[in-house]
């Protein structure tokens, strides 16, 4: 096991969650959505968005409409359904119990640390 | 200086530098590969493509008018290798070797270039031939009693169209050519011969366990190469094969001039339609035509499509299991013929008979009665020139007409008088409209003094439709009444009750009584009576006797009627 790995997939699991994040106030193309999460450090390749934002549309979370664009062809905006927004609501929730769960843990991992520089 | 190349990716067109191209390719052949197998691919693929070109332009200034290799790898860079977009667990994506492999054509169906959808370009891209020759061959083999048509629509349907760039790059990858299979074969017989090498000398060094995988894996090798060859043989064999049999289906069961039809070796001409027209109405062929092309056609199609696929081994995006797909139309078809069989053969429920009785002159003085036919010559032409439809039923070419044999029986009259029965048989949904369809049997007979003619036949009114009809006449003879039946009544007596138990054909040209138990030989041969009926024919001279006695001197002709004796 990679620590580079676990690093990347923990990245991952929450990259769909916060796609929607980003687009819970406003619409935006992809490479808007890239900037964001390249601010954020949650990508390191542009190339891991497409096929997400791709499969949340088709799962009905995320539509899209197109915009002409001053230098170029048009663009996809993308924006949240009413279940995508819905769907944001659960998982800010979740989330919420994910760090409250994590803090939970790593709080005993506290605790238990000066024990194990006992040992050693 | 550098060769450039103009492209068209993401809607804007882009100059590119020769090497920057080839990189570019490799890598979005790359990404293709990826997402292939998953129906957003298309999708995916369009966007990154999407981005590529902003990405470019933003790269791309007054002074700097051509993408070079350092653009390519920055995109590359920030887009991530495709084995990176993916974010599955656990699914891992071989590393694709980017810049150096070039990979083998595959057939797409060409936007660029199309008619109708392209499919004629991409078979031409693919085979590197003239797009005109495709065109051209598509249009005899739609001659070919459509099925070329037929062909266009699956190749439609499974060949996918080239939507990306690296799809139209893939278009005119490789050469598939002969010079280009061979050098594969070569290649990969090398590649066996190399593992053979590898192998001599694994035995020589290393341990047994390495030797056996090796050695495995150069049969598994070795077999691949074959099946591949094979395979594509196979395809082609079968391709034909399917698409030869699918034109002689459609011809049969559309085509009226077919030269397979069996009512076309008589010269009959009878199309599929017509025939089952003879049976059912015009919804009810539509329907059961349709049902048996679909259920003969399914099974050639999908031989088609398999070997399509054996050759080109391209996979289907639009149809998730078209082998299921096809199977549910196939059995739609089966219910079809099942519904339509089940309608027609409805239609022929009930039967009714209808029985004319008619009374004829006596002979006089005690002389015998003659039962012969009409000129014998005009039933065998008519049966020569037509075709057994069934049973006794003959389709004639002229005028469409429908003949059918029936039967003669003699039986003992219950008065001093003959009479003779025509007993009509046909078949309808009910039994009011059977006894109605009866009246579609015509049969011409005539009594002249002692002698009575029958047609030979029965006809079935013009654009009648068979309704199962038949016919039987049934003569009455007076007891002690005596009877000759002359040869010309071979084909139409059938199983006649007398006394001796003799063979219908062997009553012929006999003189009979009618005793109270049928028949009885009179007498072993009959006299000689003047025949009426053959023709006699010499180099000037033709005498024929029909309804009316006919004399031919030098294309001259006398008739005399029938009421003249010819004693």
């Amino acid at each position: 096991m990679k620590i580079e790995n676990v690093k990347a997939q923990m990245r991952k699991g929450v990259l769909e969650y916060c796609i929607l994040s980003v687009l819970a106030n406003n619409s935006l193309y992809a490479s808007d959505i890239i900037k964001k999460l390249k601010e954020a450090r949650l990508i390191v390749v542009e190339g891991t968005l497409y096929p997400l934002l791709t499969r949340q549309k088709n799962a009905g979370l995320l539509s899209y409409k197109w915009q002409e664009s001053t230098q170029g062809p048009p663009r996809k905006y993308y924006q949240l359904t009413p279940l995508g927004k819905q769907f944001l609501l659960e998982l800010d929730h979740s989330w919420k119990e994910l760090i409250e769960a994590v803090e939970l843990v790593s709080s005993f991992r506290v605790l238990e640390l000066p024990a194990q520089s006992e040992l050693s | 200086m550098k060769k450039a190349i103009k492209i068209n990716i993401g809607g804007l067109v882009f100059h590119i530098d020769e090497d920057a191209y080839d990189v570019l390719y490799n890598y979005l052949e790359a990404i293709n590969k990826q997402f292939t197998n998953s129906d957003e691919g298309d999708e995916i693929i369009a966007d990154v493509e999407a981005r590529i070109a902003e990405l470019f332009q933003e790269r791309l200034s007054t002074s700097k008018q051509v993408i070079s290799i350092i653009d390519i790898e920055f995109v590359m860079q920030v887009i991530g290798q495709p084995q990176e977009f993916s974010y599955d667990e656990g699914v891992e994506y071989e590393d694709y070797d980017f810049g150096s492999k070039k990979s083998g054509r595959r057939m797409f169906r060409s936007p660029d270039e199309k008619i109708l959808a392209g499919v004629c370009s991409g078979v031409a891209q693919y085979f590197s031939i003239n797009i005109l020759v495709v065109r051209l061959l598509f249009v005899v083999s739609v001659m070919f009693f459509g099925t070329g048509t037929l062909l266009y629509l699956i190749l439609w349907a499974v060949i996918p169209e080239a939507k990306t760039t690296a799809q139209k790059l893939e278009m005119q990858g490789e050469q598939v050519n002969l010079s280009n299979i061979e050098k594969t074969i070569k290649e990969e017989f090398e590649q066996v011969s190399e593992n053979i090498k590898d192998f001599k000398k694994s035995m020589a060094y290393s341990s047994i366990k390495d030797s056996i995988s090796l050695f495995f894996k150069v049969i598994a090798n070795f077999l691949q190469t074959v099946v591949n060859l094979v395979s594509k043989l196979f395809g082609s064999f079968f391709l034909l094969l399917s698409f030869v049999l699918l034109g002689l289906l459609i011809s049969v069961l559309f085509f009226s001039d077919s030269f397979l039809s069996p009512l076309q070796w008589n010269g009959v001409g009878y199309s599929t339609f017509e025939i089952f027209h003879l049976f059912a109405n015009t919804t009810e062929v539509i329907l059961g035509i349709l049902g048996l092309f679909i259920v003969a056609a399914i099974p050639l199609l999908i031989i088609l499509y398999l070997s399509l696929r054996l050759i080109f081994k391209f996979k289907i995006k639009r149809f998730k299991s078209p082998l299921g797909f096809a199977f549910g139309i196939w059995i739609a078809g089966v219910l079809l013929v099942i519904f339509t069989g089940m309608k027609i053969a409805s239609q022929y429920a009930a039967d009714a008979k209808k029985t004319h009785e008619y009374t004829l002159e006596t002979s006089k003085n005690g002389t015998s009665i003659y039962l012969q036919t009409f000129n014998e010559n005009k039933f065998t032409d008519a049966i020569e020139s037509s075709t057994n439809l069934f049973d006794s039923f003959h389709l004639t070419a002229e005028g469409k007409k429908m003949y059918a044999s029936y039967h003669v029986d003699i039986q003992p009259s219950k008065d001093n008088k003959i009479h003779l029965l025509m007993r009509r048989m046909a078949h309808a949904r009910s039994k009011k409209q059977a006894m109605e369809n009866t009246a579609s049997i015509k049969q011409h007979w005539q009594q002249n003094d002692s002698i009575i003619n029958f047609e030979p036949y029965f006809t079935v009114e013009n654009k009648g439709k068979w309704h199962g009809q038949s016919l039987k006449i049934i003569l009455e003879i007076p007891l002690g009444q005596t009877l000759i039946m002359r040869n010309s009544m071979r084909g139409i007596i059938y199983d006649i009750q007398n006394v001796e138990n003799m063979w219908d054909e062997d009553m012929l040209e006999r003189r009979w009584i009618m005793t109270e138990d049928g028949l009885s030989l009179f007498e072993e041969k009959s006299e000689q009576e003047p025949d009426y009926q053959r023709d006699i024919i010499t180099d000037s001279l033709k005498i024929s006797f029909t309804d009316s006695v006919v004399v031919e001197v030098d294309s001259v002709l006398i008739e005399m009627k029938r009421e003249m004796k010819m004693d």
